[in-house]
């Protein structure tokens, strides 16, 4: 499924341009083709100057459109690029085979692909996410007396129940890749039987998502480049966070808590146990979530920034038809929504 | 939902089947998008239903909880054999009246009946159809004598194949009854991964099958039973220990050890287990008429779905005359 040209040239510009992002690191793409491939993919490579500038593999979605190939898993958009090249994207869609009169980018992160968003126009591209980073300077005391007074106060609340409950809560740090093969599948079983099992999103040893995390948590142990955090009450597990770390960013791939215990909000307990922690080993320096952030989540970060999503069509023929369809379909939305009306009229 | 940590004496338990642990777990992990009704009967014992209301289909339908998972149905709570009386059933008439027909399975043959003489009193017309077939062994005295009524066959390949295994040295056979919840925690990791190399489909609702595995677990109900090759599992069966039975509800094993037969090796040593330690007198593979299983079970019997028609609506009267004209035809399925 992986080219292993292809793969090379991800590695040289990986490390190049995106030195800190696991997710745009070769082991990442290589494992999610592995699992989550899609037959066909198009390799693109734009060379200036005889060298790599830009990679990405695109996916046809139907007749006229393209989109960037970017699975449920990839939580940034899979494209490599050097800041300093212009990439000419009408060009691309001349390029592509058939009657291309679209192209859809999705999660393009401002840190990773400015070069890319730079050369868009506005109407280009629509706002996806906002996106948080801790950043880890000082110590945990100075981060904590920094964040919000109803931060720390919810925070101590939490904290209090627990103690009123004598409930003792165990941190577990797992970084040896056998055992690294176990809290994975822990996760998985804990995910499952939450929310999103119900969605039928939740990953758990039985599924695919289950093997592709824990194969690629797995690698990554290897080179001790992966960590999972957890909380045990007594021998369960009830919170558990995965993470991956490239360079000095360590970014929080999954998390999940026992919904039986939502009333002690485990995940956040947990995440401060994370952040002293790392606060303390100081091997890393920054932490990435790639989330869409909730105002509560927010009150953690020290750094936030923008997600994109872009659609660019073709300046042919079919590109100019196929955005006014799509503009008098809009139009015709907004027209056909309901007229809300006050309560009691 | 809270696990009972009460080790019970497993010659009394009702199978997990018809628990009420079951039917909670099978509304929250496999029915949680459909519209669950419990009706309760007595303190102790219910009926788990969900409907087929406001879906696109103009009748209004009422289900037994139950699915692929389920091998039987009952009231939640009780043996098997206990089926709702006519006045029981009548402190729900107006629910049952509601619907324009209701389908129950699986069901044994004197169960079928007594509930279709049942819901007859509230106005229902019945039909039965077989749903499946269910193969077990009854009887089993020791396991000597269980392998002396096995077919030459059956013996040989097991000797054959365990003997390869023996020959190569890297595999380990472990069953899996009692212990921590940690414990189980990897037992249950190492079944699914071998599902997930296995020929089967993806699970569905896997934590649906942690929860029951859990709460069997904890009433000294659930045996495992995993082959290790070089400590990675490559076969897994999950079975269920109720009154002297032994349910096997779930099989596996890794496609590229197909040759070893893993899981005839398994099943020969989970039975070993459960008739030496368990005293467990009969063995039950549950739903399927699977070819192999006539190898391992002696006796088989067929499994009924059943449809009952609400005669005093016009929806119901029209599935009755249609079940009516339909049974009329000869049934070149039947098994």
């Amino acid at each position: 499924m992986a080219d292993p040209h292809f793969l090379g040239d991800w590695e040289t510009l990986s490390n190049s341009y995106h030195a800190n992002n696991r997710l745009l690191s070769t082991e990442f793409l290589a494992t999610l083709l592995h699992y989550f491939g899609h037959n066909p993919l198009y390799q693109v490579r734009a060379i200036w100057q005889g060298k790599v500038q830009c990679l990405m593999l695109l996916r046809q979605r139907d007749k006229l459109i393209w989109e960037l190939y970017k699975p449920s898993q990839a939580q940034v958009g899979l494209m490599l690029i050097n800041p300093a090249f212009k990439p000419d994207v009408k060009e691309l869609l001349r390029s592509l085979p058939g009657m291309a009169a679209r192209i859809d980018f999705l999660s393009l992160d401002q840190a990773e692909h400015l070069a890319f968003l730079s050369t868009l126009k506005d109407h280009q591209r629509t706002f996806y996410a906002t996106n948080m980073q801790i950043k880890l300077e000082g110590s945990f005391k100075d981060y904590w007396q920094q964040r919000s007074k109803n931060l720390r106060k919810n925070m101590s609340r939490y904290e209090n129940r627990l103690q009123r409950e004598n409930t003792t809560l165990n941190f577990h740090q797992i970084i040896n890749p056998q055992d690294i093969l176990s809290a994975v599948d822990r996760y998985g079983m804990l995910e499952s039987k939450g929310w999103k099992g119900k969605l039928g999103t939740a990953l758990h040893p039985s599924n695919q998502q289950g093997q592709f995390y824990r194969d690629f948590l797995y690698r990554l142990a290897q080179q001790n480049t992966a960590v999972v955090y957890e909380y045990f009450i007594k021998d369960r597990l009830v919170a558990s966070r995965l993470c991956c770390i490239k360079g000095d960013m360590l970014i929080i791939l999954k998390t999940t808590f026992d919904e039986e215990f939502k009333n002690f909000s485990l995940g956040r307990l947990l995440l401060k146990q994370i952040l002293n922690t790392l606060f303390e080993n100081n091997t890393v320096k920054v932490i990435d979530f790639y989330t869409n952030a909730s105002p509560e989540q927010l009150e953690w970060a020290t750094d936030t920034r923008e997600i994109y999503n872009s659609s660019v069509y073709a300046e042919n023929i079919f590109g100019k038809v196929f955005k006014l369809l799509i503009q008098l379909k809009q139009i015709l939305k907004k027209k056909s929504l309901p007229t809300i009306t006050e309560a009691g009229e | 939902m809270t696990e009972s940590t009460v080790q019970r004496d497993i010659s009394t338990l009702t199978p997990v089947f018809v628990s009420e642990y079951w039917f909670k777990a099978f509304a929250e992990h496999v029915n949680h998008d459909r519209q669950n009704i419990s009706l309760p009967l007595t303190e102790s014992a219910g009926l788990t239903f969900f409907s087929r209301k406001n879906t696109n289909q103009p009748e209004n339908v009422l289900e037994s909880m139950t699915n692929y998972y389920s091998p039987i149905f009952g009231i939640a709570g009780q043996p098997v054999t206990t089926v709702p009386s006519a006045e029981i059933l009548q402190q729900h008439a107006n629910v049952f009246s509601s619907f324009d027909y209701i389908n129950i399975l699986p069901l044994y043959s004197r169960q079928a009946d007594a509930w279709i003489k049942a819901f007859a009193t509230l106005g229902f017309k019945g039909f039965t159809y077989q749903h499946s077939m269910n193969w077990y062994e009854p009887n089993i005295a020791s396991t000597a004598e269980y392998w002396q009524r096995r077919p030459s066959k059956l013996k040989n390949t097991l000797k054959r194949k365990q003997e390869l295994m023996n020959k190569d040295g890297n595999f380990k056979i472990k069953i899996y009854s009692q212990g921590s919840p940690a414990l189980l925690i990897q037992a249950l990791i190492d079944y699914h991964h071998v599902y997930y190399h296995s020929w089967k489909r993806l699970e569905p609702s896997p934590a649906f099958i942690d929860c029951i595995c859990q709460y069997s677990w904890h009433i000294n109900a659930l045996r495992i039973g995993i082959i290790y090759y070089r400590n990675k599992p490559i076969a897994a069966q999950i079975w269920f220990i109720h009154n002297k039975t032994a349910a096997i509800f779930k099989l596996a094993y890794h496609k590229e050890y197909t040759r070893f037969s893993p899981g005839t090796i398994l099943t020969a040593a989970l039975l070993e287990h459960v008739i030496s330690v368990d005293n467990v007198s009969t063995l039950d593979f549950l739903t399927g008429n699977d070819d192999y299983k006539k190898d391992w079970m002696s006796v088989k019997q067929p499994l009924y779905g059943i449809q009952l028609c609400n005669i005093n609506s016009w929806r119901g009267k029209m599935r009755a005359f249609v079940n009516y004209v339909s049974n009329l035809k000869p049934k070149s399925s039947s098994k």
